[in-house]
């Protein structure tokens, strides 16, 4: 992202937090950001352009798909009389480069269907990742390779 | 007639919470109980703030709630990756009925090329 896109985020979100929006809160709100970012600067890199809303949109709506079938799947393994799984940690190779991806993949694991991060290897290549249903490893990958990881690496990467 | 919308999108949030909290109890290990303390609560949670933003109709109270919910669906997942991982290297293990585990050797490998790296605090 670029610095003046963070930037503004900030600012955006500190005028949603005092919840009224004067030109003058704006302001402070600026100064605000542009001063976290002074002292974060070397956590940032230049990069790309951010013109990626259809991607990003993309991205949002088929998390929000997972999201809720994720749901449905719980609840179906919560209340069922008897607690049928077959839970197990798997490898999965990610084509995410930049860290920022890495991480966005990484939390959307976890908050869809029956797959939890536990943990990412070393070099940042292999996302360790549990799973309520592991009879068929490769589908699980193929899902969250078609379903998350596609989808992420369109919108930031 | 937004009231009882409201009410409604309450009671399914209510009810993911209440699935939340029967997972924590009827799973069999800390990895299958962060599926669910992870996902029905982050739907619990934004089920319970929809409603409030449904009920109150105020845009103050709106970006507040849309605020708490980005930032819950940002530090939920944080959290369960680090208790589980936690987990993992520290505690219990994993539950009798597991079928797979790719990460137990990946852990061996690491902790023998390196020594310093076996423990979570060398990690931070």
């Amino acid at each position: 992202m670029p610095l003046a896109t963070i930037v503004f985020s900030l600012a955006a979100i500190w005028i949603l937090m005092k919840g009224t929006g004067s030109a003058g809160d704006f302001f402070v709100g600026l100064l605000l950001a542009a001063l976290i970012i002074r002292f974060l600067r070397k956590c940032y890199h230049q990069e790309k352009s951010f013109l990626r809303v259809g991607r990003i949109g993309r991205f949002v709506v088929s998390f929000t798909r997972e999201l809720i079938v994720a749901n449905i799947q719980v609840l179906r393994v919560v209340l069922s009389p008897r607690i049928r799984i077959r839970p197990g940690i798997l490898a999965y190779r990610t084509r995410c480069r930049t860290p920022f991806g890495v991480t966005l993949l990484a939390n959307s694991i976890t908050l869809t269907p029956g797959t939890l991060s536990v943990d990412i290897s070393e070099d940042s290549k292999t996302i360790f990742v549990h799973a309520l249903d592991i009879t068929h490893p490769d589908e699980v990958r193929e899902g969250i390779r078609l379903g998350l990881e596609e989808p992420v690496i369109g919108a930031v990467e | 007639m937004s009231e009882y919308l409201a009410a409604a999108v309450l009671l399914i949030g209510a009810f993911f919470m209440l699935v939340a909290g029967l997972g924590l109890i009827r799973l069999p290990d800390v990895y299958s109980r962060m599926h669910a303390a992870t996902k029905a609560t982050t739907f619990g949670m934004g089920g319970i703030l929809s409603a409030v933003i449904l009920f109150f109709q105020a845009a103050h109270v709106a970006t507040h709630a849309i605020l708490a919910i980005f930032f819950l669906f940002l530090t939920a997942p944080v959290a369960a990756h680090l208790i589980s991982r936690a987990a993992y290297r520290k505690g219990p293990g994993l539950a009798p009925v597991t079928r797979l585990d790719e990460y137990g050797p990946y852990l061996a490998r690491e902790r023998s090329t390196s020594q310093t790296k076996n423990d979570i605090n060398s990690h931070n």
